[in-house]
């Protein structure tokens, strides 16, 4: 076994170990020790990056799940990256998939590290014709993210809608000759935000914001504009918006029904 | 997350180490694991002549057509087979592309390939 | 640089329709991201079938920029589409693995062939390659790598719209 570490160069809190060859009940002293060092660093997460590895052994895997254990004691995690399909099976069979996350590369195990412990939102922009009918693909593109995020049918539904309402509206009561328009989602563990830009007469503009900044009451008594926006209020937990120059952008925020 | 895909797996009747195994929904990276965790275990299970119904297999990619290559040929080592039935044509392009209509057993329906399983007996 | 970046030119001012996305570099994003650009496709006029190529093409591009071209833990892909009457330049672009992930990507894409059946990776830019009409790389200045790809509509295809439009013009 050969076994080297490095600070991740993303973010410091994460140590990267490399695994190399076999992985022996020989190797579980040195291993522990290791481990043991990083822990007094405290430094207590830790992606154990095992593509070079060609064998684990029982007693070595036992060393592993016990390390991760102490990790976790701090606060911390150890997940594992990279396996190859044979080994995967392998540590399968022997239980590790209860103890541990494999994760197919880096950046995955990263991703999964942020989203649950740094609670750092996603960004997902989008730019698109002034189309009514890029809606719909536009609209089941952003449900489909809350849902792949772990966000609930209903949740994903109701940003399905949102999504629908503004960037419609955008499209509808933009100015004709706007070229795009630019739909912009944030999304984490809490909440999703999405922010829609375009460019909008002035009087089209304050017409929304009215619409849109008013109570519900008011906006239910409306149009068809105004119920679609009442609807969008009545599902989501704060909408701004905020006119310049530049265009009209809208910003909802949505909180997740089971955060 | 591995929302996109589904299997149902069930028993054979009068293949005793048979399984079929509907596929629905989309392969693909985000959850070839998943798959290859459920199909190895049927496999370590003893249940090495399996159908793969792909009816609903709307989609697959490159990585998902790598762990079929690689469902075939574990079953093959444990003298079993892997076998394909109800291909759709957008998913037949793709594994006719990377040559692996060769390498995959494919039948037009289950029948037959649930019949070939039985001569083999 | 290593070539040209796709310059179709489109054969009016508002002839095109451009979409683009930026994402992060999170295999999560493919299966809504891929079926995006399938829909906006099929909106844009292009077959069932084209649009079905076109999933698969995003699919294998964006795995390879995130799992090959995504060094860095913010990093992000862009996928942008432009649609013409005949056709769809798609290019992604990641922001730049290692110089070995870059001659392989070149490798793939200028001398492809399949890998041995046994290999469970390696078969994604094949699939690109035979799905499109035209594929190229090219290095941005900071390393980033972008994939342009020019998909034309099968010929039936075209020529099933030309009959459609002759069918149409007589009534």
């Amino acid at each position: 076994m050969r076994i080297s570490q490095q600070v991740s160069r993303h973010d410091e809190r994460i140590i990267l170990l490399h695994f190399d060859g076999d992985l022996n009940a020989s190797d579980c002293e040195a291993t522990s020790k290791i481990f043991q060092e990083i822990i007094d660093s405290k430094k207590y997460f830790i992606v154990a990056l095992m593509e070079n590895v060609t064998f684990v052994s029982s007693p070595f895997l036992g060393e592993l799940m016990g390390c991760k254990l102490r990790l976790v004691e701090k606060g911390g995690n150890m997940v594992v990256v990279g396996l190859n399909y044979d080994l995967r099976e392998r540590l399968i069979q022997m239980g590790a998939d209860k103890i541990f996350q494999f994760y197919p590369d880096t950046h995955t195990a990263y991703n999964h590290y942020h989203w649950e412990y740094t609670q750092s939102a996603q960004v997902v922009s989008i730019t698109l014709p002034p189309k009514l009918q890029s809606v719909p693909a536009v609209r089941r593109f952003i449900a489909g993210i809350a849902k792949q995020k772990g966000y609930t049918a209903r949740d994903s539904f109701r940003i399905e809608t949102i999504v629908d309402e503004i960037a419609n509206n955008a499209i509808e009561h933009g100015d004709s000759s706007q070229p795009e328009i630019s739909v912009e989602l944030r999304i984490d563990r809490k909440k999703f935000e999405l922010l829609v830009r375009n460019k909008t007469l002035m009087d089209k503009a304050n017409q929304l914001k009215c619409v849109l900044e008013a109570n519900k009451e008011t906006a239910q008594t409306g149009d068809t504009r105004g119920r679609g926006l009442a609807l969008v209020k009545l599902i989501s937990n704060s909408i701004n918006v905020s006119i310049d120059k530049s265009g009209t952008e809208v910003k909802i925020t949505k909180m997740r029904e089971d955060s | 997350m591995d929302t996109q895909i589904e299997l149902q797996i069930s028993d054979l009747d009068n293949v005793p180490h048979g399984k079929l195994i509907k596929f629905m929904g989309d392969l693909d990276a985000t959850n070839v694991e998943s798959t290859l965790d459920q199909v190895t275990k049927l496999i370590k299970e003893g249940f090495v002549l399996i159908v793969a119904d792909f009816r609903n297999l709307r989609y697959v990619n490159s990585t998902g057509l790598g762990i079929l290559l690689h469902f075939s040929k574990t079953a093959k080592e444990k003298s079993g087979c892997f076998k394909i039935a109800n291909v759709n044509d957008n998913v037949y392009e793709i594994i006719e592309i990377i040559g692996a209509n060769t390498l995959l057993d494919i039948y037009d329906n289950v029948e037959e390939a649930i019949a070939s399983l039985q001569t083999r007996r | 640089m290593d070539s040209q970046p796709q310059s179709s030119s489109p054969a009016g001012a508002n002839s095109h329709a451009a979409y683009s996305v930026n994402l992060p570099s999170d295999l999560e994003y493919i299966p809504p991201l891929r079926q995006f650009v399938a829909e906006i496709a099929r909106v844009e006029g292009f077959s069932k079938k084209f649009c079905f190529r076109t999933e698969i093409i995003v699919d294998e591009l964006v795995t390879n920029g995130i799992l090959h071209g995504s060094q860095d833990v913010h990093s992000s892909v862009t996928v942008s589409a432009k649609f013409e009457a005949g056709s769809m330049n798609l290019s992604v672009q990641d922001q730049g693995g290692t110089r070995l992930n870059l001659e392989n990507l070149k490798r793939a894409v200028y001398s492809p062939k399949p890998p041995s059946s046994d290999k469970k990776k390696g078969r994604g830019l094949v699939i690109v390659q035979m799905l499109s009409s035209e594929v190229k790389i090219d290095v941005g200045e900071s390393g980033q790598t972008q994939v342009h790809v020019v998909k034309t509509k099968d010929p039936d295809e075209t020529q099933a719209q030309r009959e459609k439009l002759l069918y149409e013009s007589d009534l």
